[in-house]
């Protein structure tokens, strides 16, 4: 068995909101190993974000509170933490890749100073300032900009080698946990694959866990270990990538984002669009949250949510489909 | 006066002035034909010229240099009053919907505005009628017909944009990223929409898009674009099985697919990014990243047709082609 570094257990967000509060995450459970990449996927709207700001303890204070859960990393429940004390694990032991990096970064500050300012907070290694300085050419080699160019400014830079400095400055303190939200969404895909090529390297090189949102199936493909999929604030789906991407024991979700996509393997000559919407939030269907959308929608469906239905140990749908024989017509 | 084309533009380049002394090259002599009923995929990078090519074709922005025929007709140098009514002929699907509807009209006030502006109708009711009608084509429910653009989704607001562009019966649509800001299920549905719509009426589309896997889907032909300039064209299926500019050749290898063949197989990756298009040397523009250049490249590059129907600009094509 290898060792769990995060362990989310039925972490439950919500947003204050005019009358009923607004669920943007409801009972969501999962785990990464020392070194493991998991995906997280899912439509804009599914609670993905919020669950990676969640991780960070970056919630907006005033809207969003947790009402159950626990997030615990490395056996310390970060939920229980104050303010003080999460700010020691964050930008140090867990760091996060956004983004937009035109919008992440100061632009009023050299990307030399913005890597150096986690560094110089946290300090763990109590590192002089030439030591600091070092380390800040060391990580900017790292993700392959040239070091003399740390007193230039966000402006100065492309897309491409913005997002760069993002990188940098989440690796410059070696987390143990990174948190990619779309790291390579703004990005075209020849400047795309590098970015992803540079983070997959790093990975290895240093043996960093790893959180990345993407609504896109062919990077999760590519980077991640495991992948969980979620719709209107649930995961529906869990397991490895070999069995997300193979066999047919998926949920109808999963099935539809795949044949949503356009094929450059395999000619299609039409695509299987899911019909509908994914619901808002503070308007959750009753019983199972995608069966208005589903094509296999039964009569249970409509009133009771669905469990956890087990292919193998590490692989699950949360689907009324699975559910074996007698336990249907309960 | 009979030509094969719907569509065809000679020689078409569009320069802007940047700052003294400066050009900067949005296209540089494009050539492109677009049978009847046919859909050109155009792909590139941003800032490659792929949405000013569509805003030129359609004469939104003038093109300094070129020619532009519709239907055989050159519609480059034409007059204002003449251009107008063939505006109705062609028309746009932008990339945001949120940002091409007046957010003060309603949903039915948008899809007839285009009608009652060009008096297609001699009364509003026969205008609003063909509204209804276009609403049920693209898949609006009529009781969304007295909404306004912030009440509805991304994929009906792009459906909207869709019956807009239908609303004067056009025989070319220039599609800018039609897809680009939906969500992949929503996606789904829009291009299906599009293809089917192709089928029933006959137009033709020209489909500016950054992704490969939708390009493919929708499009028969496929013109690649770097810098302002055409790399490669030709059939789908022949850019896909036999690409031949290294740049295609790195698009393609650079698109992540949701299989686990190519998990872990590392891409040849190309270096570096897109230079600026203001003043650009004359060799071939994509020399400095290119894996395969050699001296030559120096040289200004000559379209060539390596095949019948593919064109490359490279002049190491040949031995490329796979």
């Amino acid at each position: 068995m290898k060792q769990e570094l995060l362990k989310v257990t039925d972490l439950h967000i919500s947003f204050k909101a005019k009358g009923e509060p607004v669920r943007a995450v409801t009972g969501v459970t999962f785990s990464v190993s020392k070194g493991e990449t998991l995906g997280i996927v899912g439509e804009s709207g599914a609670g993905k974000s919020v669950l990676g700001l969640s991780l960070m303890g970056l919630l907006p204070e005033n809207t969003a509170y947790i009402p159950g859960g626990s997030i615990e990393f490395d056996g310390t429940d970060l939920l229980k933490l104050n303010k003080k004390q999460i700010r020691a694990f964050r930008g140090d032991r867990i760091s996060m890749i956004f983004q937009d990096p035109m919008t992440s970064l100061n632009p009023v500050m050299t990307v030399g100073d913005q890597i150096i300012e986690a560094l110089r907070y946290h300090n763990k290694e109590h590192l002089s300032k030439r030591e600091m300085e070092q380390r800040v050419d060391e990580v900017m080699e790292l993700v392959g900009i040239p070091a003399h160019r740390k007193k230039e400014y966000p402006h100065q830079f492309s897309g491409g080698m913005r997002q760069r400095v993002v990188i940098a400055i989440a690796l410059v303190c070696n987390p143990e946990l990174l948190i990619a939200d779309e790291p390579t969404t703004a990005l075209d895909v020849t400047i795309q694959a590098q970015v992803l090529a540079i983070i997959r390297q790093l990975q290895k090189q240093l043996g960093t866990s790893m959180v990345l949102i993407t609504h896109d199936l062919g990077i999760v493909a590519k980077m991640c270990d495991r992948v969980a999929i979620m719709y209107a604030g649930e995961m529906v789906e869990q397991g490895t990538i070999e069995d997300i991407l193979t066999g047919d024991f998926h949920h109808p979700y999963t099935l539809g984002l795949l044949g949503s996509i356009p094929n450059l393997e395999e000619d299609t000559d039409r695509l299987k669009p899911i019909p509908g919407l994914m619901p808002p939030p503070n308007a959750l269907p009753e019983g199972c949250r995608f069966h208005p959308r589903c094509a296999h929608c039964m009569e249970i469906c409509k009133h009771k949510a669905p469990e956890q239905h087990y292919e193998h140990d590490g692989h699950y749908v949360a689907c009324h489909l699975f559910a074996k024989e007698g336990q249907r017509d309960e | 006066m009979n030509s094969p084309w719907l569509l065809e533009t000679r020689n078409l380049k569009k320069y802007f002035p940047a700052g003294p002394g400066m050009t900067l090259h949005a296209l540089d002599g494009i050539n492109l034909r677009i049978r009847p009923g046919r859909t050109l995929g155009v792909v590139g990078e941003s800032g490659c010229g792929k949405s000013t090519l569509g805003r030129t074709i359609l004469r939104l922005t003038e093109p300094t240099e070129g020619q532009i025929f519709l239907n055989g007709r050159e519609i480059t140098g034409m007059g204002k009053r003449e251009l107008r009514k063939l505006r109705t002929k062609m028309q746009i699907i932008f990339q945001d919907p949120y940002a091409s509807l007046n957010p003060r009209m309603t949903i039915e006030d948008s899809i007839a505005e285009p009608m009652l502006v060009n008096g297609l109708f001699r009364t509003k009711a026969e205008a609003y009628g063909r509204v209804d009608e276009l609403m049920e084509i693209v898949g609006l429910a009529p009781r969304n017909a007295s909404l306004f653009p912030h009440e509805i989704s991304g994929g009906l607001r792009q459906r909207v944009g869709i019956a807009r562009a239908l609303a004067t019966n056009p025989e070319f649509i220039v599609c800018d990223e039609p897809v680009s800001a939906l969500d992949v299920s929503i996606q789904a549905q829009i291009l299906n929409l599009l293809m089917d719509l192709q089928d029933q009426m006959g137009m033709s589309y020209l489909f500016i898009t950054h992704d490969l896997s939708v390009v493919k889907h929708i499009s028969h032909d496929i013109a690649v674009m770097y810098l302002g300039q055409c790399v490669e064209s030709g059939s789908t299926e022949e850019i896909f099985r036999h690409p031949a500019h290294p740049y295609t050749k790195a698009l393609l290898a650079s698109i992540p697919t949701p299989s686990l063949s190519t998990r872990d197989k590392e891409p040849q990756i190309i270096r570096g990014e897109v230079v600026s298009p203001i003043n650009p040397a004359p060799g071939c523009r994509f020399a400095a990243r290119c894996p395969y250049a050699t001296d030559c490249c120096r040289e200004p590059q000559q379209e060539r047709e390596i095949r019948e129907g593919h064109f490359v600009m490279c002049y190491r094509a040949e031995e490329l082609a796979e």
